[in-house]
Order: structure tokens, then C-alpha cells, then sequence
């Protein structure tokens, strides 16, 4: 059942909770993420099961998950939907869809 | 008269990211405030209170491309902090070791360090009094290097072996999470051409809007909140409408109702007294009935012969919360003067898609100018047995 943001299992309960940092746009993000040492990482087995197994979009597609792992080894779930048309992406923070291809 | 870049007062006092017109990155944004009492110019300065438990961090993003960052700024210290803090960056590219951070130390002395390059250490600051920053980080060549002074008095150079990069950001914050500094920072300018350094001793001006232009409204097009038509003659509040920061109050704007091309609201600006002025830079809060479609919009500057000076924002307005924008006007022709700034007027509207309708919640122009001659250059904001006594504190002159 999708929940008010139209996700389904997602944001992930278990995930470790956001960082205290606010970006206005995407590349600045990763800007300070690259700056901060930040990495990414497949994520494992148990990982996946967690996070990703039972996720949907907003469109009701499954997806498929990335890593984000902070200097101090912190390990956070992004996900993006596998719809090559929609590749709607979901993250930790509100309102935990950045959108899709398609709007 | 140096060529800015970057202007920012803090007037706006915002820490939203939203659009990215005053940040493009905050973290633990509890750490800041602003201070209207405490403040070198203008409406505010920006206090940080640094708790060591996350990374407080205002920054923004620069001009891309730029192998040269010249800044200054003002701050405030009353007291050392119990471990080594820092308060202020600037980095190229995205590695850690091209970072040049400025630190106040537990002696209280203020220190400067580029990547794995020495640390120069420089005079104690932690005196309670404001304190000029200038310095000017050069990323061109090996090694790069970062010149900086405090108080118009050279310091020690830092550098490091990297070079080749570009100057990407510079920071209001910390390093991690160590900090247990309390500062204020306020006038912030910074210039990319490296001939700029030092930059003049320096004021930001917080300037709003003070008065009714000429408004060309139309009927049932420009607007205030209320849906009462902004014409000439008749209505002689618009002002008010976008005068308030921070810009909070999403029910006090002006707005577009209908499409109007040629359809605007007219205001005058706070007049300054200044010698001269260095440039602008056009602060706008904005929003929309909804959020699509796309809509239209402008924030513009005019001279007092209605030649456009620039657009603070011109395109689309559509968000449901404030968002913001900003841009460093380009000069008229000939350049400022207190003359033609003094005469400039702003006008807001000429929507060619007023669906959803776009409001114009706040504007603010940050000026920088110079600190006249013989004025002042650090202010002694403690009880002084000797001099002139402004009630806030004493001008010590430089």
C-alpha cells in the first residue's frame, strides 16, 4: 500500500537517519559530498533484502539500490526505480522522492 | 574599485538553500541566528554558535571556472574557544587537502592554513571587537596559495603543494564536528580577479524598498495580497509589500493575477550616503499560487529614466513555499554613483504567464561601498575610557 509521498516501503525505517546538510541542487550535493570523503558501495545482501527488496516507486515499479557510505563508514539506501523510462529516484529526506524522467 | 562577485550583508537573514539565491549548502542551521543588535552594518550580522555536535556549515557556490577567490568579510569574538576552531573556507575542487581554513585558537589568536601547508598564525582576536578579514586564495599554479590579512595588516602566507585547481566554494562553518567557537561574521564581498586583493575597507549596505514609484498595474493584474489593483494614482503602499526580511510572511506580497507583458509595480530604494558605490547585489523572495505549470516573472532594477539595470530573477516563479534568488546586477552604463543608485527604482511584474500566479514577497539589495576616508576599520564594541562614544560601542579609526 503506498503511503502519503505514493512510496512503498520507503524511506526505509531502519536506514540510518539523513545528515544535517542541505544542498539547493543536486551537483552541489555531490560536491560536498566528494569534498567530505563520501563514497558509494553496492549494497549487500542483507542490504538489499532490507532496503530495496520490497520498495516501489511511486508508479508501483520495483527498484534497485546504491550505497552512499560516509567517512565515518555510515551506510545510507538510495534507490532508483528500474523503469528506464521513469528512473524515479528516492532518497532519505522529505518529501523522499526527488521525481522522475517523466515529471 | 574593486569588481565583485558575491555581496551579501546577511540582511536577507535567510538559511534556506530553497533556490539557492542566498545558500547553496547549510548544515546544522541551529547553530545560526541573526543578530540584529550585534552587527558591523546594515540589518544584521550572522551568529554562529558552534557545539561540536555536527558540522555547522552557509555556504555558497562560486562563479565556475575561477582560478582566483579574493574575499573579506568582518567578525566578531568575544572570547577564545576551549579547542581549536575554524569559522571560515575556502576550497578548490572537491579535495579536502586544497582547503584553506581560517581557525581561532584557544590563546585567542586567529590562524590561516592551506592543505598540508604550514599554519600562520596571526594576532589575537578574541577581544570583543569586529575584526576585517581579507584574503585571497589563488588556485592557478603550484603550489597554491592563500594571502591574507586582518586588519589591513599583512599576515604570513600558507600554501600548498597542489595547484592547477579551481575555486569552487567558499564556507561560513566549521571543520567536522570539533568547533566550540561563538563568532559573528557580517559584510561579506569577494571578487574573482586576484589584482582586487585586499579589497578596500568596506560596508554592506542593506537596502529596501522606501516608497511608490509610477506603477502601471493595469486592472485585476498587478495586485497586492489582497487582490486590490497596484495603479497610479491611487495606491502608494506597495512598498510594504516587499520591504520585510526575513521574507517570512507569505501573506504580504505583491502579485500578477493576469498575464501583463508591460504591467509592473514601481518602488523607490533607501537613499545612501556613501562616497561611492562598489556594486549590487539584488536579493529576491518569491513564490507562486502553485506549482505548475511553469509561470513568469521579473524583479528588475531601473534607473531612474526606466533604463533596465538588470533582473534579480526573470523566468519562472512556480513554488509553493519561498524560495529565493539572487544575482550581483550588472553595472549601468558608466558605472554606480550615490547619484544614480540614489535614483533607482524597482519594479516587479511583467508576467507573460501568470499561471499560477507569482508573488513577490521580498527584495533586498545588498551594496557594497567603501569605508569613507579616515572612517572606520575595526569597531570596539567594548566600554573604551577614551574617544567617542556612539552608544553601541566606539569606532576605533584606521
Amino acid at each position: 500500500m503506498p503511503n502519503e509521498w505514493g512510496l512503498t516501503n520507503w524511506p526505509p525505517t531502519d536506514a540510518p537517519p539523513w545528515i544535517d546538510l542541505q544542498t539547493s541542487d543536486w551537483r552541489t550535493l555531490v560536491a560536498e559530498m566528494q569534498e567530505r570523503g563520501w563514497t558509494v558501495d553496492n549494497p549487500t545482501g542483507g542490504e538489499r533484502n532490507k532496503y530495496f527488496k520490497d520498495t516501489l516507486d511511486s508508479d508501483g515499479h520495483s527498484v534497485r539500490g546504491i550505497m552512499v557510505v560516509s567517512p565515518g563508514g555510515a551506510r545510507y539506501p538510495f534507490a532508483v526505480c528500474d523503469d528506464l523510462s521513469h528512473l524515479e529516484l528516492l532518497v532519505l529526506w522529505p518529501p523522499y522522492t526527488c521525481g522522475s524522467l517523466t515529471g | 574599485m574593486p569588481t565583485l562577485g558575491i555581496i551579501d550583508g546577511l540582511g536577507h537573514q535567510s538559511l534556506s538553500t530553497s533556490g539557492g539565491g542566498t545558500w547553496n549548502t547549510t548544515g546544522a542551521t541551529g547553530t545560526f541566528s541573526f543578530d540584529t543588535t550585534t552587527k558591523y552594518d546594515g540589518l544584521c550580522s550572522v551568529k554562529m554558535v558552534q557545539t561540536g555536535a555536527s558540522e555547522p556549515i552557509l555556504a555558497k557556490n562560486v562563479t565556475p571556472n575561477q582560478n582566483v577567490f579574493v574575499a573579506s568579510l568582518r567578525f566578531r569574538v568575544a572570547t577564545a574557544p576551549s579547542v581549536k576552531s575554524a569559522f571560515c573556507r575556502c576550497f578548490a575542487g572537491s579535495t579536502a587537502s586544497r582547503t584553506v581554513y581560517f581557525y581561532v585558537n584557544t590563546d585567542g589568536t586567529i590562524s590561516a592554513q592551506l592543505g598540508g601547508g604550514t599554519e600562520r598564525v596571526g594576532p589575537n582576536v578574541a577581544d570583543g571587537n569586529w575584526h576585517l578579514l581579507q584574503y585571497r586564495y589563488t588556485s592557478a599554479a603550484t603550489p597554491n596559495t592563500c594571502d591574507w590579512r586582518v586588519d589591513e595588516v599583512d599576515q604570513t602566507q600558507t600554501s600548498d603543494g597542489s595547484g592547477g585547481q579551481v575555486a569552487t566554494f567558499r564556507l561560513i562553518g566549521g571543520n567536522g564536528t570539533a568547533g566550540t567557537l561563538t563568532i559573528w561574521v557580517d559584510s561579506f564581498i569577494a571578487s574573482y580577479t586576484s589584482g582586487d586583493y585586499p579589497i578596500a575597507s568596506h560596508e554592506v549596505l542593506d537596502i529596501v524598498a522606501t516608497g511608490d514609484g509610477t506603477h502601471v498595474g493595469g486592472t485585476n493584474v498587478i495586485e497586492d495580497d489582497a487582490g486590490t489593483d497596484i495603479v497610479t494614482p491611487g495606491y502608494t503602499t506597495a512598498w510594504q509589500k516587499i520591504d520585510e526580511w526575513p521574507a517570512v510572511d507569505t501573506n504580504d506580497h505583491i502579485r500578477q493575477f493576469a498575464t501583463g507583458a508591460s504591467n509592473y509595480a514601481e518602488c523607490t530604494l533607501t537613499d545612501t550616503t556613501a562616497s561611492a558605490v562598489w556594486d549590487a547585489h539584488g536579493y529576491l523572495a518569491y513564490m507562486s499560487a502553485g506549482a505548475s505549470p511553469a509561470n513568469a516573472g521579473v524583479a528588475r532594477v531601473v534607473l531612474s529614466d526606466g533604463t533596465t539595470v538588470d533582473d534579480i530573477l526573470s523566468g519562472d516563479m512556480s513554488e509553493t513555499s519561498i524560495f529565493f534568488a539572487s544575482k550581483l546586477l550588472t553595472r549601468p552604463a558608466g558605472g554606480w554613483t550615490p547619484s544614480n543608485f540614489n535614483a533607482s527604482l524597482l519594479r516587479v511584474g511583467f508576467s507573460s504567464d501568470a499561471a499560477p500566479v507569482p508573488h513577490w514577497d521580498a527584495i533586498l539589495l545588498a551594496v557594497a561601498v567603501p569605508v569613507s576616508a579616515g572612517g572606520r576599520t575595526t569597531k570596539n564594541t567594548r566600554a573604551f575610557p577614551l574617544g567617542m562614544d556612539t552608544g553601541s560601542g566606539m569606532w576605533v579609526h584606521g
